[in-house]
C-alpha cells in the first residue's frame, strides 16, 4: 500500500482476492471498514494503477474491471489519466475532452504538443508501461518492557528498573530523532489491576533525567499492592526533535545559551504541571498600557506569546500596587497639588515630598472611568505613597506604595 | 468635469458660506499664543482640522492662531482662509524634523517676510525633491543654509543629553535671537522637573524659553480620534497601541490664563511666545504677489496688442473677413475686460497650448465661462461660435468679484502627456506645477481604518464599509441591525462615530487630474513643489481650492476618451480619403459647421439611436431623448445638462418637458425673468441661472449670487446657510413683487443644483462634441465604431455591443485575422462595390452599407500584447501574408503565448485554421528554439483531419471568452429553442405595438448590456438585455431590485418576466421576477460588465 497525494490509496491486492473472497467483496468490506472510519471513500479496482485511479475518481464507487481497461476509459475526462492541470487544458483547446480521442491521433504528436507524460501515464493506465509503487509500513511507538523475577515490592528495585527503561526508551527517541510528549509507565502488579502512571511534557523530550525527575514523585506514591512482576514503559505520543549542537563558547564562558534558559524552563514547568496540574501553571508579563492596573497580568503558562511585544515600562511605578486602592484624605492646595497631608489606614502625616501631577486618562475604548492625577509622596516617616486624585470626582486614594 | 467633481465631505473654508458667524472672541483673560499646533495636514497624526484649531485659538481669546504641520504647507491657505474670517492674526510656520541620522530635534520656524517665506518653502522643496513622493528628506545642515529670516523654536526630545546641547548651541550660533526652546507641561508625572530642567539649559545656553502646549488638537473631546489616528499610523490595534498613545487628553489649545498658571514658575517662557507670535504674524499669507508669467510676444507687441491682434485674425478667418456686428461689439468688450483685469497672459497662454496641441495633430477644445467666448471662438480654444448658436455667456470674467477666468481644455485623452510635457517645457520645472488633490477619507475608508484600529473582525468591518453610502450617509442603528450588528456594542459605537469624525480628513496628497499652475518667478518661492508618483511630473501642495483662495490661475489640462475617439476617427477617414475642405485632416470646426436643424444626425439623436455618441447613449439619457426630440444646437446643450442629478432632484426635468411638448403654457412672471429664463422656456436648467435669477429677481449683488452659488454646494452639511440665503431670496422675490409660491418654487429648484448643477458653460463644449460624435455616427459608422474601440475602456458599451450597433447601422464587421488586422480596428474598402459617398437618407440599416468595411483589431484579443500584435502587423507589412503559423511565427518573433492568444480569438482563419486547428499548430512551437523542434517543418500537419469535431455553440462560446464578442451567431440564439418553450419573447417583437401593448405580461431574455442606478432615480436599476433580434430595456424597481439582488446585480444572462410599458416610440418591460441563466451560457457569462 502505498499513499498517493493529497488523498488517496494505491494498493497492491494481486493475490489477495482470494483470501477475502473474491474481488468485489475485498472491495464491499474495505468500503464498509473505511466508513465506519468516519471516511467517505471511493474505490475501483483495475489490471493497472492508472486505470483503478481512474475508475475510483471518474467511474462507480466500487467498480472492478477485469479486462476492456481501453473501453472502460475512453469515455473518461483526460484528467482521468492523472496529468497536470496545464494537458488537460490544452487538449481541451484543440476540442479533445475524452481518454478515447486520444486513441484516434498518432502517437507521434503527442510529445511534441503536450510533453512526455501524457503517453507515459496513457500508456500505465492501458498497462503498456509498467508501473511500480513504494509501499509503507507501520512502525510502532518506542515501548519497552522488564519482567521481574517475581513479584516485588522494593521501591528501589522497580525505580532502578524504571529509570533503565527510561534510558533505553530514550535511545529508540533518538535513533528516531524524535522525543516524547506523553509517557505511560504501566506497573504490572500481581492480583490487581495495572498501575499507570502519565507523564506530560510540555515539548518532546528524550532527556531520561528530566523524564525520571516527573516519573520519581509519581512513583513514590504509586501503591504497589502485593508486588509488581513487570514494568512496561511506552509513549504515548511523540514529537520531532532534531540534534541541536550545544553553544560550547558560551558554556565555557560560564554564560547561560538561551536555548538552555528555554529548556531550564520548559523543565521546571513540566515538574511543577506534573505535580499541581498543568492548567494551574501561569507566567506574569507586562502589557503595554498607561493603566497601572492593567499594566500586568498573569496568562497560562503553556502558552507562548504569539509574538514578543515591545512592552514600555514607562514612568516609575510603585513595588506594590493595590489591587483595590484605599481611600484616603488629603490636603492639597490646588487639584494640580501639591499633597500636604495623607490620612490613610488610621495613619495621618504630613507629606515632606510630592513629585506631579502625572495624569491618566482612561481607557476610553474600554468601561470608562475617571481621568486620574497620580502623585509620588514622601511622608514624614519616609514612606513614599502613590496618591491619586478623580478628576470627575475630587476623591483621593492610595493606589500603592514603594517598600 | 464638473459632474465627477463629487461633493466634498468637507468644503475649503473658501467654499464654506462665507456668512458663518464668527467664533466670539473670549477678550478677557491674559493673551496667549499657541506656537506648536500639529493639523491634520500632518497625516495621520494632528487630530484637528486647521480651521478648527483657528477658530477654536480666536475662541479661546489667543492674540495669533498658528499652524505648523511636519515638513509641509498643506494645510495653510485653509488657516489662513479661516484666519481672515475668525479676524484673527496667523503665524504660518512648519514643523521640520530631520530624517533619521541627519540629526537634530525637531524644530518648528516661522517665517517673517516674504523672503524668509520663501526661503521655508524652497527648502521644503528641497527636501521633498529629493525623496519619493510623499516624503522630505532635510538635514539641519539644510535649514542653517536657509535659515536667514526664520524664528526657529526648537522641541526637546525626552533626553535632554549632550548630542541635544550640542544641536542648540550649534542652532543658536545660526539664530542668535530668533531661537527659542520650547517646554511643554505634559503631565507626565515630573512636569516641575523637567520645567525646572529646560530653564537650566535656556540659561546655559542662552535660548530662552517658550511656553507651548504642543497642541495636537482644538478640544480635549479628540482625544480618541487621535489615539485612532495614531493606531492607523503605527498598522496596530487600539488594544495593543499602549505606550505609542498619548497618556491623556492635555494636547488641546489651552488658554491664556490656564498657560499662565501652568507657567507661573516661568512666567518669561509666556511672554516669548507672545513675542515669537507676535514677530511670526507680522508675515501674511496675503503678501504673496502672485504674477501670471509674461507669454513671449513678437518683438514691438505687448501681450495686450498681441493678443488684439491675434483675435481679430482670428475673427476674419472665422467669419470669412465679415466678421458679425454682434460679434465684434462681443469682442471689443471681452478685450476690454481682459486688458482692465489684467489676464492677457492668461488667454495668450491658452491660445498657445491650444495651438500647440493643433501643430501634433491632438485634438482639443476649450470650456468653461471664459472659453466660451467670442475671444476664445476667434483663437481656436473652442469651437463654439457664440454668433451662431445664440449662447448668452454671462460668467465669462467677473469685474465684481475678484475670481480668475476658468478655461479647461479636453485633450485626447491618451496624447495629453504631451501636452504637459510641453508646458513643463516651455515655462520649466521651476514655473509650472500640477496642482495638488487632496484625498480624503470617505464614510467607507474611515469606517474601514477605524474599525481595523478598533480590532473589529474583519468580516464585520466589511459589512460596515460594503453598505455605507460612499457619501458617507449617516449611519443609523435600524442600518447596523439589518447587517446582523448589535448597534448598542460600545465597540461599534466608538467605530461609527469615530469614523464620522474621519471622514473629511485629509489623508495624502494625490496630484489634479491637469491643474496647471504657471508663475513668473520660481514657484517654489510661492508653496513647496513635491514629486508625484508618476515620473516627470511635480505637484505643489496647495489643492484648486487653495490656488483659488489664493488668486493664482490655473489652466486644466483635462484628457477625454471621446476627444481621442474623434481623433482616431478623422485619422481613419483620411486614410480612406474623407477629408476636410482643404483635403486635410477633417477638424472639429468643419462638422460642426455643418450643423442644420433639419439634418439627419437630428434625426437619428431623436429616435435615440446614440449607442455609442457621447454624453447621450446613458439608457436614462435614451429615453429622455424621444421626447425632447432635438432639432438645434442648443437643445443639445439643453439635453447634456437635464439629465443630471441637479435638475432631476429640483424637479426641473417633468415642467421642462411638459413645456416643450407644449402641454403647459410658457409663461414668465416678469419680463425680467423672461431674459434670465427664457432660453430654457422659463425652468431654471443652470448653475448660472439659478444665479441670475437671484439677481434680477430678488436683488442679490453679484457677491451675494456667488455666496449663493457656494452654499449650494454645501448645503448638505451646512443647511443653515442655504436656508439663510433661501429666506433671503424668497424674500427678495416677494419685495419685487413676485408671487409667493412662484418664489417658493424657484428656492427649491436652486437646492436641487446643490450636489451636481451644470454649468450651460460647460454643457455647449460638451454638445460640440455630441454632436460631432452622432455625426460621425450618422454618416461613417464604421469610422466611428472602430475608434471608439480603438480608444476603449471608455463609454457605456462593450465592443460587443458597439459592434452589433454598427452592424444594424448597415456596417459590415470582419473577423480578426492575423493576416489583415492591426493592434487597432482598420476601415477596409469593400471588394467589388467602389466606395461611394452619399450622405443621403435611408433607413438606418442602410448608413454603412456604402462605406468601408470595419475589420477588428487585434486588440481586441483578450491576453495579447501590443508588442505581438505590432510585431505581427509588421511582418505582414513587410512579407505579405503568410501561409502558415510556423512562417509567421519565424518572421515576425512573435511570443507563442500571443500566438496561443490569437488562436484562441479564432484568428487564423486566413491560413484555413480554426481555433481548434491553429492550436494544435501552435502547440509543438517553443519561445526558446531547440534543434529537434527547429528542424520539424511548418508543413506537418499529422492529426489536423483526426482532432473531434466541435459544435457551432462552443465556437461561439470561444469567440466571447476570448474577444468579448463573436461575429459568429449571437449566444442567446442556441437557447432559443429552450427559451421558446418557456414562452420567452425575442427582443425584436417587442417593437410590435398591436401584439405587446402596455400592461401586457411578457417575458425576455438575454445578455446583460449594462446595468445603470442613476444615483437621482429613487433607486431604479435600468438593465438592458440584448439578444440575438435586438435590445429589451428592463426598468427594476427597488424592491424587486433587492429581491433578485444577487441575480440581478451579477448575473450575465437573465430571464426577467413583467409588464410592458409603451410612452411614445420607447418601449420598457418593468420587471416583476429576475432569473439567471449564467448556468447555461458560462463563457458568455465570464465577460462581466459592471455599474455605470
Amino acid at each position: 500500500m502505498a499513499p498517493d497525494e493529497p488523498d488517496g490509496l494505491l494498493i497492491d491486492i494481486t493475490g489477495c482476492a482470494g483470501v477475502f473472497g473474491g474481488e468485489a467483496h475485498l472491495v464491499r468490506t474495505a468500503q464498509s471498514r473505511l466508513e465506519r472510519l468516519g471516511l467517505k471513500v471511493r474505490l475501483g479496482v483495475a489490471p493497472t494503477f492508472g486505470a483503478a485511479w481512474a475508475l475510483a475518481r471518474f467511474g462507480q464507487s466500487g467498480e472492478v474491471l477485469d479486462d476492456a481497461t481501453r473501453q472502460a476509459l475512453a469515455p473518461m475526462p483526460i484528467a482521468a489519466l492523472r496529468v497536470e492541470q496545464p494537458v488537460v487544458d490544452g487538449l481541451l483547446e484543440v476540442g479533445i475532452e475524452r481518454v478515447g480521442e486520444l486513441y484516434d491521433l498518432p502517437r507521434s504528436t503527442l510529445p511534441a504538443r503536450f510533453g512526455s507524460e501524457l503517453l507515459l501515464r496513457l500508456d500505465q493506465a492501458l498497462g503498456q508501461a509498467i508501473e511500480t509503487i513504494d509501499p509503507v509500513r507501520p512502525t510502532p511507538p518506542p515501548a519497552v518492557e522488564r519482567a521481574f523475577d517475581g513479584p516485588t515490592d522494593r521501591i528501589e528495585a522497580i525505580e532502578l528498573t524504571v529509570r533503565e527503561l527510561l534510558e533505553e526508551l530514550a535511545d529508540q527517541l533518538r535513533t528516531r530523532e524524535c522525543g516524547a510528549r506523553s509517557i505511560e509507565i504501566t506497573l504490572k502488579r500481581s492480583d490487581l489491576e495495572p498501575e499507570v502512571l502519565t507523564l506530560t511534557m510540555g515539548r518532546p523530550s528524550r532527556d531520561a533525567k528530566h523524564v525520571w525527575s516527573l516519573a520519581r514523585p509519581k512513583l513514590e506514591r504509586a501503591h504497589l499492592g502485593f508486588g509488581v512482576e513487570a514494568v512496561h514503559v511506552r509513549t504515548k505520543a511523540v514529537g520531532r526533535v532534531r540534534q541541536e549542537q550545544g553553544d560550547v563558547v558560551a558554556g565555557a564562558q560560564g554564560e547561560i545559551a538561551p536555548a538552555d534558559i528555554d529548556r531550564t524552563r520548559e523543565e521546571l514547568l513540566d515538574t511543577l504541571g506534573n505535580r499541581i496540574g498543568r492548567d494551574r501553571v501561569r507566567r506574569a508579563a507586562l502589557v503595554d498600557s498607561h493603566l497601572p492596573e492593567r499594566a500586568a497580568e498573569t496568562y497560562p503558562a503553556d502558552l507562548t506569546p504569539a509574538f514578543a511585544e515591545r512592552v514600555e515600562i514607562g514612568n516609575d511605578r510603585p513595588t506594590v500596587l493595590f489591587d483595590h486602592p484605599i481611600a484616603a484624605e488629603v490636603v492639597a492646595l490646588t487639584p494640580d497639588g501639591p499633597v500636604h497631608r495623607v490620612k490613610w489606614r488610621g495613619g495621618d502625616e504630613p507629606v515632606t515630598v510630592c513629585l506631579g501631577p502625572e495624569r491618566i486618562a482612561p481607557e476610553w475604548w474600554r468601561r470608562a472611568h475617571a481621568t486620574r492625577d497620580y502623585f509620588a509622596v514622601r511622608t514624614e516617616s519616609g514612606r513614599w505613597l502613590w496618591v491619586a486624585r478623580g478628576l470627575e470626582n475630587g476623591r483621593w486614594y492610595v493606589h500603592g506604595v514603594w517598600a | 468635469m464638473p459632474e465627477n467633481e463629487f461633493p466634498k465631505l468637507r468644503p475649503h473654508p473658501a467654499k464654506a458660506a462665507s456668512g458663518d458667524s464668527k467664533p466670539a472672541p473670549n477678550s478677557g483673560g491674559p493673551a496667549f499664543a499657541e506656537l506648536m499646533v500639529t493639523s491634520n495636514f500632518t497625516f495621520l497624526t494632528g487630530g484637528s482640522h486647521p480651521e478648527e484649531l483657528v477658530e477654536r485659538a480666536a475662541e479661546l481669546g489667543h492674540c495669533v492662531a498658528s499652524i505648523a504641520d511636519t515638513n509641509t504647507l498643506a494645510g495653510v491657505v485653509r488657516a489662513h482662509v479661516a484666519a481672515k474670517r475668525c479676524g484673527i492674526p496667523l503665524a504660518v510656520g512648519s514643523r521640520l524634523r530631520f530624517g533619521a541620522g541627519a540629526g537634530g530635534p525637531d524644530v518648528i520656524v516661522y517665517p517673517i517676510d516674504r523672503e524668509s517665506y520663501s526661503r521655508l518653502c524652497r527648502l521644503l522643496t528641497l527636501g521633498k525633491r529629493r525623496a519619493p513622493k510623499g516624503e522630505c528628506h532635510l538635514t539641519l545642515h539644510d535649514l542653517i543654509e536657509h535659515s536667514e529670516g526664520l524664528l526657529a523654536i526648537i522641541d526637546p526630545p525626552v533626553a535632554l543629553d549632550d548630542g541635544f546641547i550640542q544641536a542648540v548651541r550649534g542652532l543658536e550660533s545660526v539664530f542668535a535671537d530668533r531661537l527659542s526652546l520650547a517646554a511643554a507641561p505634559a503631565y507626565l508625572g515630573d512636569d516641575a522637573g523637567r520645567l525646572a530642567q529646560l530653564a537650566d539649559l535656556a540659561a546655559y545656553t542662552g535660548v530662552p524659553l517658550l511656553a507651548t502646549n504642543r497642541a495636537l488638537y482644538h478640544v480635549p473631546e479628540r482625544r480618541a480620534l487621535q489615539d485612532v489616528l495614531t493606531c492607523i499610523r503605527h498598522g496596530c490595534t487600539i488594544e495593543r497601541a499602549g505606550h505609542r498613545l498619548e497618556a491623556n487628553a492635555e494636547r488641546h489649545l489651552k488658554e491664556g490664563l490656564e498657560m499662565e498658571r501652568l507657567f507661573e514658575a516661568h512666567p518669561r517662557a509666556v511672554a516669548r511666545a507672545l513675542e515669537i507670535a507676535e514677530r511670526a504674524s507680522a508675515f501674511g499669507l496675503d503678501e504673496l504677489k502672485y504674477r501670471y508669467p509674461a507669454e513671449p510676444c513678437p518683438p514691438g507687441l505687448t501681450p495686450t496688442r498681441y493678443l488684439e491682434r491675434e483675435v481679430w485674425v482670428g475673427a476674419k478667418r472665422r467669419y470669412s473677413g465679415d466678421v458679425p456686428k454682434k460679434t465684434s461689439d462681443a469682442i471689443r468688450h471681452e478685450l476690454a475686460l481682459i486688458e482692465e483685469l489684467g489676464y492677457e497672459a492668461y488667454f495668450l497662454t491658452c491660445y498657445d497650448i491650444v495651438r500647440f496641441a493643433r501643430s501634433q495633430g491632438i485634438l482639443c477644445q476649450g470650456r468653461g465661462g471664459a472659453a466660451n467666448s467670442a475671444v476664445c471662438y476667434c483663437l481656436g480654444i473652442t469651437e463654439v461660435d457664440p454668433a451662431k448658436f445664440n449662447l448668452l455667456f454671462e460668467r465669462f470674467v467677473s469685474r465684481e468679484r475678484a475670481e480668475p477666468p476658468d478655461i479647461d481644455i479636453d485633450f485626447e485623452h491618451e496624447r495629453r502627456e504631451e501636452v504637459l510635457q510641453y508646458i513643463y517645457a516651455k515655462y520649466g520645472r521651476e514655473r509650472a506645477a500640477l496642482t495638488a488633490e487632496v484625498i480624503s477619507y470617505r464614510g467607507r475608508s474611515a469606517i474601514r481604518e477605524v474599525g481595523k484600529a478598533m480590532g473589529l473582525p474583519e468580516d464585520c468591518v466589511d459589512a460596515l464599509a460594503k453598505n455605507l453610502d460612499r457619501w458617507g450617509e449617516a449611519v443609523t442603528d435600524e442600518r447596523v441591525e439589518e447587517l446582523g450588528l448589535d448597534p448598542s456594542d460600545p465597540v461599534l459605537r466608538h467605530v461609527i462615530r469615530l469614523a464620522s469624525e474621519l471622514a473629511g480628513f485629509p489623508r495624502h496628497l494625490s496630484q489634479h487630474v491637469g491643474g496647471f499652475v504657471i508663475t513668473q518667478g520660481r514657484l517654489e518661492n510661492l508653496v513647496p513643489i513635491e514629486n508625484a508618483a508618476m515620473d516627470d511630473r511635480t505637484v505643489i501642495e496647495w489643492d484648486k481650492d487653495d490656488i483659488d483662495a489664493m488668486g493664482m490661475l490655473k489652466v486644466d489640462c483635462l484628457g477625454l476618451g471621446m476627444m481621442t475617439c474623434i481623433g482616431k476617427a478623422f485619422d481613419l477617414l483620411g486614410g480612406i480619403g474623407v477629408s476636410g475642405q482643404s483635403g486635410a485632416k477633417l477638424t472639429l470646426a468643419e462638422v460642426i459647421g455643418r450643423e442644420r436643424s433639419d439634418d439627419d444626425v437630428y434625426d437619428m439623436i431623436s429616435h435615440a439611436d446614440t449607442v455609442g455618441v457621447f454624453q447621450i447613449e446613458s439608457r436614462a439619457q435614451m429615453s429622455m431623448l424621444p421626447r425632447l426630440k432635438p432639432r438645434c444646437f442648443y437643445d443639445l446643450v439643453i439635453e447634456v445638462a437635464i439629465v443630471r442629478p441637479g435638475p432631476i432632484q429640483g424637479g426641473m426635468v417633468h415642467p421642462y418637458l411638459r413645456r416643450r411638448e407644449g402641454v403647459e403654457p410658457v409663461s414668465y412672471p416678469s419680463p425680467d425673468v423672461e431674459d434670465v429664463l427664457g432660453r430654457t422656456l422659463g425652468v431654471p436648467l443652470f448653475q448660472e441661472q439659478a444665479m441670475q435669477l437671484a439677481i434680477v429677481a430678488a436683488g442679490f449683488t453679484p457677491d451675494e449670487a456667488d455666496g449663493l452659488r457656494r452654499a449650494m454646494a454645501a448645503w448638505k452639511r451646512k443647511g443653515n446657510a442655504i436656508a439663510r440665503y433661501g429666506a433671503h431670496l424668497i424674500e427678495g422675490m416677494v419685495a419685487n413683487g413676485y408671487d409667493r409660491e412662484f418664489a417658493e418654487r424657484c428656492f427649491d429648484q436652486i437646492k436641487g443644483f446643490s450636489e451636481y448643477g451644470f454649468p450651460e458653460s460647460h454643457a455647449a463644449s460638451f454638445a460640440l462634441l455630441v454632436y460631432v460624435s452622432a455625426w460621425l455616427k450618422r454618416y461613417h459608422p464604421a469610422a466611428f465604431v472602430a475608434a471608439l474601440i480603438n480608444s476603449q475602456p471608455m463609454g457605456f458599451y462593450q465592443p460587443a455591443q458597439l459592434v452589433r450597433d454598427a452592424q444594424e447601422h448597415g456596417v459590415e464587421a470582419r473577423v480578426v485575422d492575423v493576416n489583415e488586422s492591426g493592434w487597432d480596428c482598420r476601415l477596409e474598402v469593400r471588394a467589388g462595390e467602389r466606395q461611394r459617398r452619399r450622405d443621403g437618407a435611408g433607413s438606418r440599416e442602410s448608413w454603412g452599407q456604402s462605406g468601408p468595411a470595419l475589420r477588428l483589431g487585434m486588440r481586441l484579443v483578450k491576453g495579447l500584447s501590443e508588442e505581438d500584435a505590432r510585431k505581427i502587423e509588421g511582418a505582414v507589412e513587410e512579407r505579405g501574408r503568410f501561409g502558415t503559423v510556423e512562417a509567421l511565427w519565424r518572421a515576425s518573433g512573435v511570443s507563442i503565448r500571443g500566438l496561443r492568444c490569437l488562436a484562441r480569438a479564432d484568428a487564423f482563419g486566413s491560413m484555413r485554421l480554426d481555433r481548434q486547428k491553429a492550436l494544435w499548430q501552435i502547440r509543438p512551437l517553443r519561445d526558446d528554439p531547440m534543434p529537434l523542434f527547429v528542424a520539424q517543418d511548418g508543413t506537418d500537419d499529422a492529426g489536423l483531419d483526426r482532432l473531434p469535431a466541435v459544435a457551432p455553440v462552443y465556437r461561439v462560446l470561444h469567440d466571447y471568452a476570448s474577444t468579448g464578442l463573436s461575429l459568429k451567431e449571437h449566444p442567446v440564439a442556441f437557447l432559443r429553442d429552450d427559451l421558446a418553450e418557456r414562452g420567452v419573447t425575442p427582443n425584436g417583437d417587442l417593437r410590435d405595438e398591436l401584439r405587446f401593448p402596455s400592461k401586457k405580461k411578457v417575458s425576455v431574455a438575454g445578455v446583460v448590456l449594462c446595468r445603470q442606478r442613476p444615483g437621482t432615480a429613487s433607486g431604479v436599476t435600468f438593465i438592458t438585455l440584448e439578444d440575438e433580434t435586438g435590445i429589451a430595456n428592463l426598468v427594476v424597481w427597488k424592491d424587486t431590485f433587492e429581491k433578485f439582488r444577487r441575480v440581478a446585480k451579477l448575473s450575465t444572462i437573465l430571464l426577467v418576466q413583467g409588464t410592458v410599458e409603451r410612452q411614445g416610440e420607447v418601449v420598457h418591460v418593468h420587471v416583476a421576477k429576475i432569473e439567471s441563466l449564467d448556468s447555461k451560457l458560462p463563457q458568455v457569462a465570464a465577460v462581466s460588465r459592471d455599474f455605470h
